[in-house]
C-alpha cells in the first residue's frame, strides 16, 4: 500500500506521470514507479496506454512499485506456474475467453478479470490517485480518455490489440488499444501538472543475423512499432514533457513476459536516470 | 505530354495577351499514401492539367509516389487514368484477382508460409500500374520528385530523390507482409506511410503554395457486424495511426490547400474498384479546382510598388493549433 508519509502534491509541484504502451516491455514501468515510492512523491495524476494503463492503474489503486515487482516476477517466473494459476481461475471454462466466432482472439475483459489483483476490481472513483486510460475509438478514429466507471473494462479497452484481443464496446463506441492514437499519453496530463514525466516503452524492430529480411509477422510488428515512433515524434513537435524516459527495453518482444527479470534489469539504468532527474526537479520546485 | 501555362499546342508557344505577373505562385504538391484509395490522386492531377498548372515539385508516399512518378515523368493525368483503367480492368487478371481478394485469402495464404518474408515483389505490381513511358531514373523527370520511404531498422523516413525511379517507388509502397522490402544503399526500406503518410512538411519553402492530397480514409462501420475481422482490424488500425500522425503534423504546420478525399469506404487493396474510387473523388476534385483557382486569382495580381518593401509578417501561432482558415476536418461525422 502507498506509504502514508508520501507527500501529497502541493500547488506548484504537481507531477503528472504518463506510462506508454509496449506490452511486455511495459514491465519496465514498475522500476519507474519505484522511483516515486523511493523519493516519497506521489503523482498528482497518472495517464496510461495499454500496458502503461495496467501498471498505472495498479499504482493508482494503491500497490507500490515493489509490490508490483514481486507479484509480476512471481506470476511470470515460469510458464508452468502461470498456466496453473491461469487455469485455476478459469471458472467459466475456456469458452468465456474465446468465442467460436472469433477464434484465436481473446476477450480482454474476461482475461483481465482473471489476472489482475483484487484491488483493481473497482471504479475509477475508488482509486487513490486520479487516473486516465487511453483507448482508440475504432470508427471515430480518435482518442478516448476513460476516467470513470468500472476500471477493468477500461483497461481491457486500452489494451485491446487487434488480432490478439477483441475490441471492447463501451458507451456505444468500439474501442481498441490506445497505442494507435496515443502511444505515450503525456499530452493529456500536461496541463494538469507542473512537471510531466513520460515513459516510452515502444520497441524497435530486431535485426536478424546475417542481414536476412525480417519474417513476415516480425515485419508487421516492426512496422507497427515504427508507426508508434512516428506518432510520438510528431507529438513531441507539438508539445514535450519535461522528463522523457526511454528504458532500454526496445529489443524485447511484445510477448516476452517470461523474461520479466531481464526486462526489469534492463530498465535499471533508466530508473537511476529518472531518480536523478526527478530529484533535480523536486529540488528546484520544492 | 507536359502541359505548361501559356502553351496551347506542343512546341508552339502562344504569346499571352498580358505578360504573366511576376508573382504568379509556384505550387508544391504532396500526394499521400492509402493503397487503392490513392487512385483518387489521378482526378486531382487532372485538375492541374485542366488549369494548365505544373507543380514546381512533387512529394509522394506509397501510392502517391506511384502517381507522382508518372506525372513527374511528363505523362498527362488523362493518360495515367487510361493506363490504370486498362491495367486494372482487363489486362492482368491474375494480379487483379490477387488484389481484389480483399487480402483475406492472401493473408490466409501467408499464414501457411510464415517463414516467407513476403508475398509480392512491389516492382511486379509497379510494372503493370505504370505505363512504360514513365522515367527510369530521377534524372529524366520533368518535375523534381521526392519519394518517401521508411528505413525499417533506422525507424525513420528516407527521402529518395536520385537514382533508379522504379526502385524508389517500389520501396515507398512496400507495405509490410504483402510486399518484400527494398534494399537501397544497404538500407532496408518499406512503405513511406509508416513514417510520413502525407509528405507536405518536406516541401516547406519549396514553393509559394503547398497542396496536400490526403487519401488515408477512415475505417467505416460495417453493416450489421459488431466487429470487423481480425485482419481488417489490423489494416484499419494502421490506417488510424497514419491519420493520427497526419493530424499531429497538421498541428505543427499546415499546407495552404488541404484536400481530404472522401474515399473511406474503400480498402487498401480495392484496386479493382477504381471506377467507384474515381467517382467518390469527384467532389474533392471540384474542391481542389476551386481552391487552386482562388489562390491563383488572389496571388497573381501585379506586384504593387509598395509591396516590394518588406512588410512585417505575422508570426505563426505559437500555441501550435491549426489555423482556423482551412482547418481540415479529419474527424468526419
Amino acid at each position: 500500500m502507498l506509504d502514508a508519509g508520501a507527500k501529497s502534491p502541493k500547488l506548484g509541484q504537481r507531477i503528472a506521470l504518463a506510462l506508454g504502451g509496449g506490452s511486455a516491455r511495459g514491465l519496465a514501468h514498475v522500476p519507474m514507479l519505484e522511483v516515486f515510492d523511493e523519493l516519497g512523491v506521489r503523482p498528482s495524476v497518472i495517464a496510461g496506454t495499454s500496458m502503461g494503463a495496467i501498471c498505472g492503474a495498479a499504482y493508482a489503486a494503491g500497490l507500490t512499485g515493489a509490490e508490483m515487482r514481486e507479484q509480476l516476477t512471481a506470476l511470470f517466473a515460469n510458464r508452468a506456474y502461470f498456466v496453473r494459476r491461469f487455469a485455476g481461475k478459469l471458472r467459466g471454462g475456456f469458452s468465456a475467453l474465446w468465442s467460436a466466432r472469433m477464434p484465436g482472439v481473446v476477450d480482454p475483459v474476461t482475461l483481465f478479470e482473471m489476472l489482475l489483483p483484487e484491488a483493481m476490481r473497482c471504479d475509477f472513483a475508488a482509486l487513490k490517485i486520479p487516473f486516465l486510460a487511453i483507448a482508440a475509438d475504432f470508427y471515430g478514429i480518435e482518442q478516448v480518455v476513460l476516467d470513470k466507471g468500472p476500471l477493468i473494462p477500461a483497461l481491457a479497452a486500452s489494451s485491446a490489440l487487434p488480432s490478439l484481443a477483441r475490441p471492447v464496446v463501451l458507451g456505444g463506441r468500439t474501442l481498441i488499444d490506445g497505442g494507435f492514437v496515443n502511444p505515450v499519453p503525456y499530452d493529456v496530463v500536461l496541463d494538469r501538472a507542473d512537471v510531466t514525466v513520460a515513459v516510452d516503452v515502444t520497441g524497435m524492430p530486431r535485426r536478424r543475423p546475417g542481414g536476412k529480411l525480417p519474417r513476415t509477422l516480425d515485419a508487421v510488428t516492426g512496422s507497427t512499432q515504427i508507426l508508434f515512433h512516428s506518432l510520438t515524434r510528431a507529438k513531441l513537435k507539438v508539445a514535450a514533457p519535461q522528463i522523457l524516459i526511454r528504458p532500454g527495453v526496445g529489443a524485447f518482444g511484445a510477448m516476452d513476459y517470461f523474461k520479466v527479470k531481464a526486462i526489469l534489469a534492463a530498465a535499471q539504468p533508466a530508473k537511476e536516470d529518472l531518480k536523478r532527474k526527478l530529484s533535480q526537479v523536486l529540488a528546484k520546485i520544492g | 505530354m507536359v502541359i505548361e501555362p501559356g502553351m496551347d499546342t506542343p512546341g508552339k508557344r502562344v504569346e499571352p495577351k498580358k505578360p504573366l505577373p511576376a508573382t504568379r505562385p509556384t505550387i508544391a504538391l504532396a500526394l499521400g499514401g492509402g493503397g487503392a484509395r490513392g487512385l483518387a490522386h489521378i482526378p486531382m492531377l487532372e485538375v492541374f492539367d485542366e488549369l494548365g498548372l505544373k507543380p514546381k515539385v512533387i512529394a509522394g508516399t506509397s501510392i502517391g509516389a506511384v502517381f507522382g512518378a508518372a506525372y513527374a515523368s511528363g505523362l498527362s493525368a488523362k493518360l495515367i487514368r487510361a493506363h490504370a483503367e486498362e491495367a486494372l480492368s482487363q489486362r492482368f487478371d491474375i494480379a487483379r484477382q490477387l488484389l481484389s481478394a480483399r487480402s483475406e485469402p492472401v493473408v490466409k495464404f501467408l499464414n501457411f508460409l510464415p517463414l516467407r518474408s513476403a508475398l509480392l515483389k512491389p516492382e511486379a505490381l509497379l510494372e503493370f500500374m505504370l505505363p512504360s513511358s514513365v522515367a527510369r531514373d530521377f534524372a529524366e523527370l520533368k518535375i523534381p520528385l521526392k519519394i518517401i520511404a521508411t528505413d525499417y531498422y533506422g525507424q525513420e523516413q528516407t527521402i529518395l530523390s536520385e537514382g533508379l525511379l522504379r526502385t524508389a517507388v517500389a520501396a515507398s509502397m512496400a507495405l509490410p507482409a504483402l510486399f518484400t522490402p527494398v534494399t537501397i544503399n544497404g538500407r532496408m526500406l518499406m512503405d513511406g506511410g509508416l513514417t510520413n503518410p502525407l509528405p507536405f512538411d518536406i516541401l516547406g519553402g519549396e514553393a509559394d503554395v503547398t497542396v496536400a492530397i490526403d487519401v488515408s480514409g477512415a475505417p467505416v462501420m460495417p453493416g450489421k457486424r459488431p466487429h470487423p475481422s481480425a485482419f481488417a482490424m489490423l489494416m484499419a488500425s494502421s490506417q488510424i495511426m497514419q491519420r493520427t500522425i497526419v493530424r499531429q503534423k497538421l498541428m505543427v504546420a499546415q499546407p495552404d490547400i488541404y484536400i481530404d478525399v472522401e474515399v473511406d469506404a474503400y480498402y487498401v487493396l480495392d484496386f479493382h474498384r477504381f471506377k467507384d474510387i474515381m467517382a467518390a473523388a469527384a467532389p474533392a476534385k471540384e474542391q481542389l479546382r476551386r481552391q487552386l483557382e482562388r489562390v491563383l486569382s488572389t496571388e497573381t495580381l501585379d506586384t504593387l510598388p509598395s509591396a516590394t518593401v518588406s512588410q512585417p509578417v505575422a508570426p505563426p501561432p505559437s500555441h501550435g493549433l491549426p489555423r482556423t482558415r482551412r482547418l481540415p476536418s479529419l474527424n468526419r461525422d
